[in-house]
């Protein structure tokens, strides 16, 4: 039986396994199930964050972002299924195993009575591989005011504390959970060139509500739906993948039979027909067109912008639990 | 290690003030404390009220303490999902050591430190009462320091576990008040302290296991559970130590040295005192053939009565206070709780009445002389002892002897002294012509070192009376407001237990006196 099959669990490997196992994979999760009570947050997700990835993942409000980002840090306990991070199983990522995963969350409560100065102070001893240098950098870089209580500070500037305590100690893995959600765009860019500063030595996993806050620097995305992730995969494959394919046709047509599952959002007027193509594969994907409209005239087949392709494939997957609530609805009548 | 005083460090600079008010609150108590034995008759109006002051610094102690764990063990609250420490590498021995260190370094430390302050100022040394401050230091983290630690770790923020707290202390008075209506009596002192340490180990047990599930798993509800099983068996614990069953096996059936006879010689008959739903029937009895060097000591009671008409009723155990009788005949007034409908039904009818009685059986130790100071006086094995005085007839009478002594009450004491009836003689006599005056110190029966509280002196009191007294001096059977002389001989006699047993008396043939109105006290007659 593979080690990530549903209910067995991954024995931890020490503070530095686990780097290169399970194909280069610093996360991963399998059947990742929780429940809260009757509500269902988060179904099967599996997913795979390579090493050395900026992973986003990206969903509505409520989603199930956080929820899955807390499994992962061992903050919640999964219903069902496993996960593993930097090749231990989430629910050993505790103590020592945290030495190398830094954390940074929009809803943390801090230490409101620390100033900033004292709390890195405070964390520095936790974290074998804390760099002063990379603090003091940081603390400069983000403007950080030193001897300032964190309840003094906005909300901005405590994001900017949190991200430097997560970075200042070189994580292998730095999971943001909103890492920019309410933050003014100066704050926002400034976190993020501390962030991507940082990016060579460090897989980052974070989640967002905003495909454009994303889109610029991530290397993989992952899409949560009320609780299931619709798809994860490499920004470029999936820029690849994905086509919005406009045919002008010449003259009248039949309707076509059998489009192809991969097309969705399927228009078509007398003239013309839009779809997005979801398996693009470039002159292939033409000649497969021009099978099916066979009176074509031309084909054109655009690149899309993330947030397209994100509102094809949510629209694609409620137009199908739609249909198939209401065939299950028929077939109780 | 290293972790544990690193977060202990933190956890110093941040709680300062809770821990000054801690601190501070302790030492109002070691201050105060000692008014506890220092006021009496003739003590200034001050010291009265810093006496009265001492019970409400054990109070605002507790309270401290309470704060000062609430509020450091929740610095890094295990409930919850929002904390930011739970993502920092925090091993939970380390978390959970620094806040044990912290407990023993601000609430232990500077209790222990009073408390050999304490010992110092009441006459002993500290260094003597070792073990019992180690004890004391493990059962007040059994009973009351980890219970509270307990509780905050499982609960998410200061006014929950306050909630908490009131919700643990509605449910322990409403277990009482159960308790209270399905009593089938009880007797005080047969469990010879093991229920206590049942207790212990339960609450500690139980607590422990909950505060390291918490810590290692910050599995909350699990920990909240086993925190609410303590009850389970506690409430059983509570309810089976009341049942006839388990009175019976503490106190077998055996063959007595003694005899218990119904008294009603000349001068002795029954008398009442009749309450709103009870009424109170003193038995005169006399005890003889009580083995020298030994004393029998009554615990408790249970009393059937049947009317000539065949009518009956039997009492559940009752527990009996100040009934301990010696060597060479003793008069007594065993007193019964009667239901006052059976009374009222069986008054001025012959009765008969088949006692069951709890008999605890004690030796004699060491025979401790010390001569009558009207200052303090050591007395080896129980303590340092002065004489307790009422303001009577224009002088100061004595009432008995006060004692205090560390960590835990002497063990059960008798005294005697002879008292003067008009004025002392002259210096340089031995003893004074008087009357045979005796009391008994209530102590802990137990071998224990300490008795658990908060408090390391403990005071104990003898009431003198002259009621039991040789049965040829029957005539003088009288109370007195003794005059105590300095040089009387003052005999203190220890008593240890060597068995239990339970003893049937039948009292044959008598009336109940009659109630004299409802509500009065019916006394008809109690000559002793």
């Amino acid at each position: 039986m593979n080690a990530m099959s549903a209910g067995t669990r991954v024995e931890p490997r020490g503070p530095d396994a686990g780097e290169f196992v399970q194909g280069g994979a610093v996360i991963r999760t399998e059947g990742l199930s929780k429940r809260f009570g009757k509500t269902e947050a988060l179904t099967e997700v599996g997913l795979e964050v390579p090493a050395g990835a900026i992973y986003a993942l990206v969903g509505a409000n409520g989603a199930g972002k956080t929820t899955l980002i807390k499994l992962l840090m061992n903050i919640l306990r999964p219903t069902a299924g496993n996960a593993e991070v930097l090749g231990i199983d989430s629910q050993q990522v505790r103590g020592k195993r945290l030495q190398r995963i830094g954390y940074v969350s929009e809803n943390q409560e801090f230490p409101e009575w620390m100033t900033v100065g004292a709390m890195l102070e405070y964390l520095r001893p936790f974290y074998p591989t804390w760099d002063k240098p990379l603090e003091a950098q940081l603390v400069q870089q983000f403007d950080l005011p030193a001897g300032r209580k964190l309840k003094q500070l906005s909300r901005g500037q405590r994001m900017k504390v949190a991200m430097a305590s997560a970075l200042a100690f070189r994580p292998k893995l730095l999971v943001l959970d909103e890492p920019f959600a309410g933050l003014d765009p100066l704050v926002r860019d400034e976190l993020m060139e501390g962030l991507l500063d940082r990016a060579p030595e460090t897989t980052i996993f974070l989640s967002s509500h905003d495909l454009s806050e994303i889109e610029s620097f991530s290397s993989h995305v992952g899409f949560l739906e009320q609780g299931r992730l619709l798809f994860s995969e490499e920004m470029e494959v999936l820029s690849d993948r994905f086509r919005e394919v406009t045919v002008t046709l010449d003259g009248e047509r039949a309707a076509p039979g059998n489009l192809p599952a991969t097309w969705l959002q399927y228009e078509a007027t007398d003239s013309l027909v839009r779809f997005v193509d979801s398996a693009s594969r470039g002159a292939e994907s033409e000649a497969e067109v021009r099978l099916h409209f066979p009176e074509a005239g031309s084909i054109e087949m655009e690149a899309m912008p993330l947030r397209a392709i994100f509102l094809a494939i949510a629209k694609e997957k409620r137009g199908k639990a739609q249909e198939s609530a209401q065939k299950a609805e028929g077939s109780r009548k | 290690m290293k972790q544990a005083l690193h977060i202990f460090a933190k956890d110093i600079r941040h709680f300062w003030p809770e821990i000054a008010i801690s601190v501070a609150v302790t030492g109002l108590f070691a201050w105060l404390f000692p008014y506890t034995w220092r006021h009496g008759p003739g003590t200034t109006e001050p010291a009265r009220l810093l006496y009265q002051l001492s019970s409400l610094a054990i109070v605002l102690m507790a309270v401290s303490w309470w704060l000062l764990i609430t509020r450091v063990i929740q610095a890094e609250s295990l409930v919850g999902d929002r904390q930011w420490w739970v993502t920092k590498p925090y091993e939970w021995q380390g978390l959970l050591g620094a806040k044990v260190l912290f407990i023993a370094a601000f609430v232990l430390g500077p209790f222990l430190a009073a408390e050999c302050v304490l010992i110092e100022v009441a006459g002993f040394h500290w260094y003597a009462c070792l073990p019992g401050l180690a004890l004391q230091l493990v059962m007040l983290f059994g009973f009351l320091v980890g219970p509270l630690l307990a509780l905050a770790a499982v609960t998410s923020g200061f006014g929950k576990t306050t909630l908490t707290l009131l919700a643990v202390l509605v449910v322990f008075i409403l277990v009482a008040a159960l308790g209270a209506m399905m009593d089938t009596g009880s007797l005080a002192s047969y469990g010879d302290n093991a229920g206590g340490f049942a207790a212990f180990l339960l609450i500690a047990g139980c607590g422990g296991a909950a505060i390291v599930l918490q810590y290692a798993r910050r599995m909350s509800w699990l920990s909240r559970l086993l925190l609410a099983s303590v009850w389970v068996p506690l409430v059983a614990a509570m309810w089976l130590s009341s049942t006839p069953q388990l009175i019976a096996m503490a106190y077998p059936a055996a063959k007595a040295s003694f005899h218990v006879a119904m008294d009603l010689s000349p001068g002795r008959k029954l008398a009442m005192d009749a309450g709103a739903g009870r009424v109170t029937v003193t038995a005169p009895l006399v005890v003889t053939g009580v083995d020298g060097g030994t004393a029998v000591r009554v615990d408790g009671v249970r009393a059937t009565l049947v009317t000539q008409t065949g009518k009956r009723w039997t009492s559940r155990w009752e527990p009996i206070y100040g009934q301990l009788y010696f060597p060479g005949g003793v008069r007594a007034g065993l007193p019964l709780q009667v239901d006052r409908k059976f009374y009222e039904s069986a008054e001025s009818q012959p009765v008969r009445a088949d006692l069951v009685l709890a008999v605890t059986k004690l030796k004699s130790g060491e025979d401790r002389v010390v001569p009558m100071s009207t200052g303090e006086m050591s007395v080896p094995g129980v303590g340092i002892c002065w004489v307790s005085l009422e303001w009577g007839t224009g002088t100061f009478r004595a009432t008995g002897i006060d004692c205090r002594t560390p960590m835990r009450e002497p063990p059960e004491t008798y005294v005697n002294v002879r008292w003067a009836e008009v004025s002392c003689p002259a210096d340089g006599r031995d003893e004074v012509p008087g009357e045979g005056m005796v009391g008994q110190m209530m102590g802990d029966p137990s071998n224990d070192p300490v008795q658990f509280g908060l408090v390391p002196i403990w005071k104990s009191a003898v009431w003198l009376e002259s009621s039991m007294v040789d049965l040829a001096d029957q005539a003088k059977i009288v109370r007195h407001s003794p005059l105590l002389c300095a040089g009387t001989p003052i005999h203190f006699t220890q008593y240890t237990v060597t068995g239990r047993l339970r003893y049937n008396v039948r009292l044959e043939n008598f009336r109940l006196p009659p109630m004299q109105g409802a509500g009065d006290s019916g006394m008809t007659g109690l000559s002793f």
